[in-house]
C-alpha cells in the first residue's frame, strides 16, 4: 500500500473509527449517526466538540489536533 | 509508521470536527476544497501549523502522506514545548477570513443552517460542507456586484506554480525546482528545507501554502532554510497576477463557477489530437463541453441551447481562455452579473453562435 494510502487509511481510521468499512448499505445519514456512535464509544478522540477539546488542553497543558474531515 | 503516528497523535487533545455550521472563520481558515485538513494548536487558539493539501482531483492522496504528517506533528509538539516564547512568530499564522464570523453570518447561507447537525432528522442536509464556506464568499462578492481577486479565484496556491516542487514525505522539503522560475532565481536548490516564511515556522506544504495565500502580489516571501549543515536566508519573489498559473478545476467550488462563468457548462480543453482532427490552432481557445448542467441555475446554458460535445472556440470575443480556469478567471474579474455573452461553438463542424446571461 502507498503512504499516501496509509496516511488517509490511518487517520480516516482514527477520525472515524472504522465506521466506514461495515456501512456500505446504509443512507448517508445512517452512516453519519453510526459514525458518531462509534467514534464517541472508541473514546480516542472528541467529537464535534471543540469547546470541550480546549478545556481539556488547558487543564492538561497539551496540544491540540483538530480535523476537518467531512461528514461520511 | 503507524505505530508512530499514534505515538505522536498520542501527545495531543485530539478532535474530530465534522461541520462548518458555526466555526470560527477567523481561525479555522483553510482551503475549503480539502476533505481534511488538520489543525495543530494550542488551549489559547495560538495555531502550530495546518496540515493538509490537494492540487487534483483524480490524485488527491498524492499531495500528503504519513511520513510528512507523523514530521509535521513532531514540529507542532517541539513548538508547544517552546509556547509562548514563540509566540510572536506564531501570531501571523492565523488571519481574518472576511468580514463575517461564522458561515451563516453569509446571506446565502443566512437563515438556511443551524448552529449543530440536525442528528435527529436529515443530519447530512443540515451540514453546511467545508466548500459551502467559499461558494458563499463568492457568491457574496458577485452579487455586491465586486470583482474577485487573484486571490479569491486562484486560493491556497501550490507552491509547484512558482517552479517550487515539495515532497509530501517531509515537511516542506524541496524535491525539485523548475529552470528560470521564481523558486530558480530565488536560489533555492533540491534537498532544501524551508524552516520558515516571513518568520513563520513551516510544518507542512499547507503551511507554505498559507503563506503565499496571504502574500500581496507583487512582493517577496523571505525563507530561512537549511541546506546541508548550513541555515541560509534566500527571498523569493512573487510577480503581479503569479497565481494565474494554477488550475482551479478540479475544486469542488468549481461547480458553483461554472454557474457563474457558464451558465452550467463543464468545459476541458482539447488534446492535441483532438485539435488537429478539428483543425484547430493549438494557441487558441477550443474547450469541449463534457457536460451540459440540467437543473435550475445550472441549466442555463442548456436552455441557451449548448449541447454536449460542443466545442466552444471564443468566448466574449476572446480566443485567448486556453483553459476552464482561465474562463473562469476572466468572468470573475471582468464581467459582473447579468453580462450578456456570445459564446463562438463549433458543433459538427459548423460555426455558431449562442448567447446567455451571466448569473
Amino acid at each position: 500500500m502507498q503512504p499516501a494510502r496509509l496516511l488517509i487509511l490511518a487517520v480516516i481510521l482514527c477520525c472515524l473509527g472504522h465506521s466506514t468499512l461495515n456501512s456500505l448499505a446504509q443512507t448517508r445519514d445512517e452512516k453519519v449517526r453510526q459514525d458518531r456512535s462509534t467514534v464517541q464509544a472508541d473514546g480516542q478522540w472528541i467529537y464535534n466538540d471543540l469547546d470541550l477539546a480546549l478545556a481539556e488542553a488547558k487543564r492538561d497543558n497539551k496540544p491540540i489536533l483538530a480535523t476537518f474531515r467531512c461528514i461520511p | 509508521m503507524e505505530n508512530e503516528l499514534g505515538k505522536w497523535m498520542s501527545q495531543f487533545v485530539r478532535v474530530r470536527l465534522i461541520q462548518c455550521n458555526s466555526i470560527d472563520l477567523n481561525l479555522f481558515h483553510f482551503d475549503y476544497d480539502l476533505t481534511f485538513a488538520a489543525f495543530f494548536m494550542n488551549a489559547d487558539k495560538t495555531l502550530y501549523g495546518r496540515y493538509g493539501t490537494r492540487s487534483s482531483h483524480d490524485e488527491a492522496e498524492s499531495d500528503v502522506s504519513i511520513e510528512g504528517f507523523a514530521k509535521a506533528m513532531q514540529k507542532a509538539l517541539d513548538l508547544h514545548r517552546d509556547y509562548p516564547r514563540n509566540r510572536v512568530s506564531l501570531k501571523p499564522k492565523t488571519a481574518p477570513y472576511s468580514q463575517f464570523d461564522i458561515p451563516q453570518d453569509y446571506p446565502h447561507l443566512e437563515g438556511r443552517f443551524q448552529p449543530w447537525l440536525d442528528f435527529e432528522g436529515k443530519v447530512a442536509a443540515s451540514c453546511i460542507h467545508c466548500h459551502m464556506v467559499r461558494d458563499a464568499d463568492r457568491r457574496y462578492h458577485r452579487n455586491q456586484g465586486s470583482a474577485l481577486t487573484d486571490k479569491d479565484i486562484y486560493p491556497w496556491p501550490m507552491p509547484a506554480v512558482l517552479g517550487m516542487h515539495l515532497d509530501p514525505k517531509e515537511m516542506a522539503t524541496v524535491s525539485l525546482i523548475d529552470k528560470d522560475s521564481a523558486a530558480d532565481q530565488a536560489g533555492l536548490k533540491p534537498g532544501d528545507q524551508i524552516l520558515t516564511m516571513e518568520g513563520q515556522p513551516i510544518l507542512s506544504i499547507a503551511d507554505v501554502q498559507w503563506v503565499l495565500h496571504q502574500s500581496p502580489e507583487p512582493s517577496s516571501v523571505a525563507l530561512s532554510i537549511q541546506r546541508g549543515e548550513d541555515q541560509l536566508e534566500c527571498s523569493l519573489r512573487l510577480r503581479v497576477g503569479w497565481r494565474r498559473g494554477s488550475d482551479i478545476s478540479w475544486r469542488t467550488t468549481s461547480w458553483d463557477l461554472r454557474r457563474m462563468a457558464t451558465g452550467g457548462l463543464k468545459l476541458r480543453h482539447l488534446t492535441r489530437e483532438e485539435l488537429e482532427q478539428q483543425g484547430l490552432s493549438p494557441g487558441k481557445m477550443a474547450l469541449l463541453v463534457e457536460h451540459v448542467g440540467q437543473y435550475n441555475d445550472h441549466a442555463v446554458a442548456k436552455r441557451a441551447g449548448f449541447l454536449k460535445d460542443d466545442i466552444v472556440t471564443a468566448f466574449d470575443g476572446k480566443e485567448d481562455l486556453l483553459r476552464e480556469t482561465d474562463l473562469f478567471a476572466y468572468v470573475m474579474r471582468e464581467r459582473p452579473k447579468g453580462s450578456i455573452i456570445d459564446v463562438s461553438i463549433l458543433r459538427k463542424g459548423q460555426r455558431q453562435t449562442l448567447r446567455f446571461k451571466l448569473q
